[in-house]
């Protein structure tokens, strides 16, 4: 392999590594969401 | 309240695309690594936010443990995790760079060893917090590990100094050891990473405090 290779693969690590989080936190985020909205069903159920 | 919350990641997205731009057509290829030196601004910068991290999640779990507040705790797992990411990152890169210089992916040299180590503690410290489900208890266990894990950032920091060592030392006692391009480009590769550091940490705090908020409401429903 040549250097280049090495120094490509690199920076590609580090930004697919970041997308992967970005994407962990996102899908956490819409998880909070759907159980934020579920809350809210439950708490107006209730005040029927 | 808008400005706040987006000038970190605005920053950092306007940041780093000059720091990859610098590495490659800015500072001078080494003499003697050539093109491959070029990992080590990334490289280095990753290293430095991954010890600011663990600084965070010590000083965190201190305050945690005298104060018992739970946003630092929350504090402390989002700089945890983030620093995990991070120092992941330092491993994977420095495994790319080791390759064509040293010849090998691995090397059970000081710096490489420490940085594993301190890799496996903060990752098992993560683990133990998704394993506890009572919050005070996981919140304790994590503010502890936090600051028993930080005593090996100094030995890593120091470990290429003190021990024989193949990896190299770029700031030393008396110079910084690179060109003044390279100073440059590294300044602000390190003040992007950075920017980008601070703005995982508060997204991630911020993620973790809307969660317990949102356990506390449903407990209190039950």
């Amino acid at each position: 392999m040549t250097n280049q290779v090495f120094v490509v693969s690199a920076y590609m690590v580090i930004w697919a590594g970041l997308a992967v989080y970005l994407v962990a936190l996102s899908r956490r985020q819409r998880s909070l969401a759907r159980q934020v909205q579920a809350l809210s069903e439950q708490l107006s159920r209730r005040e029927e | 309240m808008m400005k706040r919350i987006v000038w970190l990641p605005a920053a950092s997205a306007v940041l780093l695309p000059v720091a990859v731009g610098l590495v490659f057509f800015y500072a001078p290829e080494e003499r003697t690594m050539g093109l491959v030196q070029k990992i080590f601004y990334f490289h280095l910068s990753l290293a430095g936010a991954a010890f600011l991290s663990f600084l965070v999640a010590c000083g965190a779990g201190v305050a945690y443990l005298m104060k018992r507040e739970r946003r630092w705790d929350a504090l402390g797992a989002a700089s945890v995790e983030v620093g995990v990411l991070f120092t992941s990152l330092v491993l994977v890169t420095g495994s790319l760079w080791g390759r064509p210089i040293w010849n090998t992916w691995w090397t059970w040299d000081p710096r490489l060893t420490t940085s594993l180590i301190l890799w496996f503690i903060y990752a098992a410290c993560l683990i133990l917090r998704s394993s506890v489900d009572e919050e005070v208890k996981r919140a304790t266990y994590t503010a502890v590990m936090a600051i028993v894990g930080f005593v090996d950032v100094p030995i890593v920091f120091l470990s290429a100094r003190l021990f024989r060592s193949i990896h190299p030392t770029v700031l030393r006692s008396d110079s910084v050891g690179l060109e003044p391009a390279m100073v440059g480009t590294l300044l602000v590769s390190l003040a992007a990473v950075l920017l980008l550091w601070a703005s995982l940490v508060r997204l991630r705090f911020s993620l973790l405090m809307q969660e317990l908020a949102l356990k506390d409401l449903q407990t209190r429903l039950e």
